[in-house]
């Protein structure tokens, strides 16, 4: 077992250089995302844009905000659930590309048990870390009241350091989880937990990857925002033309701005999908090296 | 014995570079200015309408704030590419230091595993300093807001020498990460720790050294000012120019601009020769202080073997972070190993030396 946190924070840039049709294919079903989406609620989301968009450098009433919170929950209703489980498709895959390398169809995309199994694990993480940050902060702010009775200086102070405290928790709990998707690939399981005793006195190593992993995230982030920016001001402005086409049609708003839309979208979906691998196949490699797993 | 490092040989480091390697500095500057006008020109059409001249100040802050929102987007999505340039700059340097008798082709500029590396370096140790300077801070006003309240008097003294404190923590923080992004390029993997553990004992040679460059860099600004003035001043009286009678808008210079392209064009050769030696600045005093370091004494590069004769490599077992780095570019994207000729410095970078090896690598 030989673990090599700064070997596994690459482990992105491997997937991408032996696999890179993987990459293809991760591109290709965040354009179905988004294209699934923006044929359902295009119109919408043009109105949307087009309010938030209005009510930018004004004092918006109670009315706007609630409207507008209306419609972003009944938007958040559809992309949550399709995100959910775009999200487990997409997870799932990035860890069998590193886990089992030499299945490279379709991307190693699948629809099946390991990806419901990664839905629920992500999802019960989620609440698990939720609720542990929810706890944590309302313990921060109840000391930070019972500060206050002394002095507004001392709450300050309090709620700095056990704000920081909670912080460094929750970055514990969540390195200590964070192989839960590979182990959940890899066994066949649902054992959102199971993550813990394998992560025992590797927290700084994962850590360390995370950070460098975080970070070529960003620079990734950055290219990508380079090389979109050309290509949606040549093609007419991307999603931030949206608002324009208040109140038309989906049909309508595609007859005149899809290539732009394309554009912008088959850009962010490319860079979606290179923002994945960097981020996720570290945690999958880190699962194979300290399970001793070959690389075949 | 402690190794230590010479500051005198350091700090020569970007000079033997500017008097061996000056079309490499060209070339490095040039690179950065023309990524520093191309983005920096969108602002152009912002800043050519903005009304100049008395009485005129409200009508171009007006006229400012309404364009700079726009602009800025763009100009911000493309300051990347300035930092990029930079970064390339940064390790070109830093690879023509280490081989101090090789030209190369390309003015030592490569894309690779050393670049990543060292831009990943450079943006977690900005994000980590920064904050751990604004939390530290958060602290320190929390406490004198806490003080306040009981003694003003104390809570001044308490704020000021807690702001002092940071000042010197910040600095010193500053001095002990600053050899991490050297070394990384040097051994060719994240070196967190081994840069860390580096920079050990070397708090107040590294300040001497960043204060020495300091200096100097602004000895060679000022120099470099009086040229470019020079060559503007004789260029503008030399073509028999005169200022224009009436300026309302920055556009009302650009005949003038037009007239001076020859000077303005000339000029740029100073400039970009000052810039490459700006990166070699920052990048050689450095390289050439962990190359000491790792080597265990003062040794510098410029009386390390070349490339004819093959550089010492320790007999000892094989440095594991090197070997992991080789084991894992076995199947990884191209490394600039892959790219670029051999370097006889790379075989350099498995020195023997005792330090730790970094936490990151092997676990």
């Amino acid at each position: 077992m030989t673990f090599s946190a700064t070997d596994a924070a690459f482990e992105g840039f491997r997937i991408v250089r032996s696999n890179p049709m993987a990459v293809v294919f991760w591109a290709v079903a965040y354009i179905l995302f988004f294209a699934v989406f923006f044929a359902a609620f295009g119109g919408s989301l043009a109105s949307l844009m087009a309010t938030t968009e209005g009510l930018e450098g004004t004092q918006p009433s109670q009315q706007d905000l609630a409207g507008l919170g209306q419609a972003y929950i009944g938007f958040l209703g559809v992309a949550l659930p399709l995100g959910l489980i775009l999200g487990a498709v997409l997870n799932a895959a990035v860890a069998r590309a590193v886990l089992k390398p030499g299945d490279k169809r379709f991307g190693s995309l699948r629809l099946g048990g390991d990806e419901l199994r990664v839905l629920a694990v992500s999802v019960t993480l989620a609440i698990v870390i939720g609720v542990a940050a929810l706890v944590l902060f309302a313990v921060v702010a109840v000391a930070a009241g019972v500060a206050a009775q002394t002095s507004q200086g001392l709450a300050v102070i309090v709620g700095i350091l056990l704000g920081l405290a909670s912080v460094v928790a929750l970055i514990w709990i969540s390195i200590r989880l964070s192989l839960a998707v590979p182990l959940t690939v890899a066994e066949k399981r649902i054992a959102p937990f199971a993550s813990f005793a394998l992560t025992r006195g590797k927290t700084l190593p994962l850590l360390g990857m995370a950070v460098i992993a975080g970070v070529m995230y960003i620079l990734v982030s950055m290219l990508g925002t380079i090389i979109a920016l050309p290509v949606t001001m040549a093609t007419g402005g991307g999603m931030a033309q949206l608002a324009e086409f208040d109140g038309q049609s989906t049909q309508q708003i595609l007859q005149v701005a899809g290539p732009g839309l394309i554009a912008w979208g088959v850009v962010n979906a490319v860079f979606s999908a290179l923002q994945l691998a960097v981020l996720q196949a570290p945690f999958s490699a880190a699962y194979r090296d300290l399970k001793g797993l070959a690389r075949d | 014995m402690k190794p230590t490092f010479s500051i005198g040989d350091a700090i020569a480091a970007p000079f033997s570079l500017l008097k061996k390697k000056p079309l490499s500095l060209l070339v490095w500057g040039f690179l950065t200015i023309a990524a520093a006008i191309g983005v920096y020109s969108q602002l152009i059409p912002m800043l050519a309408g903005l009304p100049v001249g008395p009485g005129e100040g409200t009508a171009a802050l007006d006229h400012y704030v309404l364009d700079s929102g726009r602009m800025s987007l763009t100009v911000n999505a493309l300051t990347p590419l300035v930092y990029l340039a930079i970064l390339l700059g940064w390790t070109a340097a830093a690879r023509a230091t280490l081989s101090p008798g090789r030209g190369d082709a390309f003015a030592f500029l490569r894309i690779g595993m050393d670049e990543l590396r060292v831009a990943v370096v450079y943006v977690a140790w900005f994000i980590g300093w920064y904050l751990i300077v604004l939390v530290t801070m958060l602290i320190g006003a929390a406490l004198g807001f806490a003080v306040w309240s009981a003694d003003q008097t104390a809570a001044i003294i308490i704020m000021v020498v807690y702001g002092l404190g940071v000042m010197v923590g910040a600095t010193w923080l500053f001095l002990r990460l600053c050899l991490i992004a050297p070394v990384s390029l040097i051994v060719k993997d994240f070196a967190f720790a081994r840069g860390w553990a580096l920079s050990k004992g070397q708090v107040l040679k590294l300040l001497g050294l960043n204060l020495l460059m300091w200096l100097i860099s602004i000895a060679m600004q000022l120099g470099l000012f009086l040229v470019v003035g020079a060559i503007l001043v004789t260029g503008f009286f030399g073509l028999g120019l005169s200022w224009p009678q009436s300026v309302e808008t920055p556009a009302d210079l650009i005949p003038l601009a037009r007239q001076m392209l020859v000077p303005g064009a000339i000029a740029l050769i100073p400039l970009a020769l000052y810039q490459g030696w700006a990166i070699a600045l920052s990048a050689a005093p450095a390289i050439n202080a962990a190359r000491q370091l790792l080597d265990g004494g003062t040794a510098s590069p410029s009386v390390l073997p070349e490339a004819s004769a093959p550089a010492v490599t320790a007999p000892t077992a094989p440095d594991p972070v090197v070997t992991g780095v080789e084991a894992a570019e076995a199947g990884d994207p191209p490394s600039t190993r892959d790219v670029a000729p051999a370097d006889p410095s790379d075989e350099t970078t498995s020195t023997g030396d005792s330090s730790p090896v970094d936490p990151l690598s092997k676990s």
